[in-house]
């Protein structure tokens, strides 16, 4: 890898490649490599159970050392990964979008909302927050899952079937929540690394400023390696 | 103007003719979303540099005008309006992010624990708490050194109304600076450009250090990203 590359850190399911994906290598205007992590499966990784860390670090080792030049990984709940992830190799590393918190905080009104929109928010919890630098009690975060849907059984599979459609109405669902209990929603954040894949529905539905792992990749990517040819240009109307 | 039928950030400009340098913010071939530039009445060099509370009624004023016009977000061309973000951020209901001083937070996180991060500014003397807590972050918190351009002959050209600029003559103290910074902290991980010139030369600053480095139009291009179509991906749930 001569070409400065991201190297994405995957869960240890099968991809998803719709169009938009971050699964999906014709998503980056940049070169990525996708790589799974040995026993990183949703359930595992999601409820936080600290054993899968060393699969992480091996991996993010072995990824630096075939010439990655930065390091994300393809799960928001990696964020409590976030120091030790990062302390084991020397390229920048951004386990989870949850990093935007404070950051997208700061570009909207003082007491406006984020809706934070996750896999899971039952399993959601203020480790995960702390992990990157913030806290459920300080950020004006509003959580919201798609648990319980079709997508979230689709995701906890080895091949999740996800389709557009489904995925839009079950991230919606969510949103629609967050927005019907909270009048002052400045922006949505997505903690899920598969709900890219609606990042445009979403934005044009709720007509809210949508960031995602991919706008996360991003800055990373150009941190590396300067602008690319952004894929916001010539956007689809 | 088209602002309402394609996402355009909104740029509001010192009164200093901008630099329109290649890769320079103030270019509009630098972007590939549209930029409406709108200069603050009043805003200088000069004034906006440094802590005079002043400006900061034109500058809400002016993002309130770009507001009503349709932009969908709001940025300046001068890092040291992080200091007023908060007061920008507030008066209007689009995205706002004045400065590159914001992805501080993000970058201190990104790198390796006990690492730290660099900003080179375009004056070091004058850059304070108040343009970090502006910002959302805290030298007390943030493990940020910093290095500026000041006495450089770039600098000397940025303080004048009429700037007369070249890449050349840019790309020479900005690497001077960081590397000084670079010599005296061996530590850092990577870099942050808080002034809106230094677009144009970051391409060279990260291939000369080998850092991973972000810059003005790194923000912006996140900023219009939140706000605009991905191309080739659905809008609507194709059923």
């Amino acid at each position: 890898m001569t070409r400065p590359t991201l190297g994405i850190q995957m869960l240890d399911v099968g991809p998803i490649r719709l169009p938009g994906s971050y699964h999906n290598p014709a998503t980056f205007p940049y070169p990525v490599v996708h790589r799974h992590v040995p026993g990183a499966r949703v359930d595992v990784v999601t409820g936080g159970d600290k054993e899968i860390l060393g699969a992480y670090i091996d991996s993010a080792q072995a990824m630096e050392r075939d010439g990655c030049h930065a390091i994300a990984t393809s799960c928001g709940y990696t964020s409590h990964f976030q120091a030790e992830i990062s302390a084991a190799v020397k390229v920048p590393v951004a386990t989870s979008s949850l990093l935007l918190v404070p950051f997208v905080e700061r570009l909207l009104p003082p007491r406006a909302k984020i809706a934070l929109l996750t896999f899971d928010a039952t399993r959601f919890n203020e480790g995960l927050a702390n992990g990157v630098g913030w806290s459920l009690k300080t950020s004006p975060v509003i959580v919201a899952g798609v648990e319980g849907t079709e997508s979230w059984d689709e995701m906890r599979k080895p091949q999740p079937g996800i389709t557009h459609a489904m995925l839009a109405r079950d991230v919606m669902a969510a949103a629609r929540r967050v927005l019907d209990a909270h009048a002052n929603v400045g922006a949505i954040i997505f903690e899920c690394a598969v709900f890219p894949i609606v990042t445009n529905h979403v934005r044009a539905a709720t007509g809210l400023p949508v960031f995602d792992y991919v706008s996360m990749a991003d800055i990373l990517a150009e941190a590396v390696a300067g602008p690319a040819q952004a894929h916001q240009s010539g956007a689809a109307e | 103007m088209d602002a309402k039928s394609r996402p355009t950030l909104g740029m509001l400009q010192l009164q200093n003719t901008p630099i329109r340098l290649p890769g320079a913010i103030s270019n509009p071939a630098t972007y590939d979303f549209p930029v409406r530039y709108l200069p603050v009445p009043g805003a200088w060099t000069k004034n906006v540099v440094g802590t005079d509370p002043g400006v900061v009624t034109a500058y809400i004023e002016a993002a309130r005008q770009l507001e009503r016009e349709g932009v969908a977000a709001i940025s300046t061309n001068c890092g040291f309006t992080a200091r007023f973000q908060k007061d920008v951020a507030a008066a209007v209901k689009i995205p706002v992010a004045l400065s590159s001083l914001s992805l501080v937070p993000f970058m201190a996180r990104i790198i390796p624990p006990g690492k730290k991060l660099a900003i080179v500014t375009y004056d070091a003397k004058q850059l304070v708490e108040l343009h970090f807590n502006g910002a959302g972050w805290s030298m007390k918190d943030t493990p940020a050194v910093i290095a500026g351009i000041e006495g450089s002959e770039s600098w000397t050209e940025m303080a004048k109304p009429d700037p007369k600029f070249n890449v050349g003559m840019l790309e020479r103290d900005v690497l001077a600076a960081t590397r000084k910074l670079l010599a005296a902290n061996p530590d850092v991980a990577a870099i942050v450009l808080e002034c809106s010139a230094f677009p144009i030369v970051a391409n060279f600053v990260r291939k000369e250090v080998g850092l991973p480095t972000v810059d003005f139009s790194t923000l912006q291009r996140f900023l219009m990203a939140s706000v605009t179509a991905r191309a080739g991906v659905s809008l609507a749930a194709a059923e």
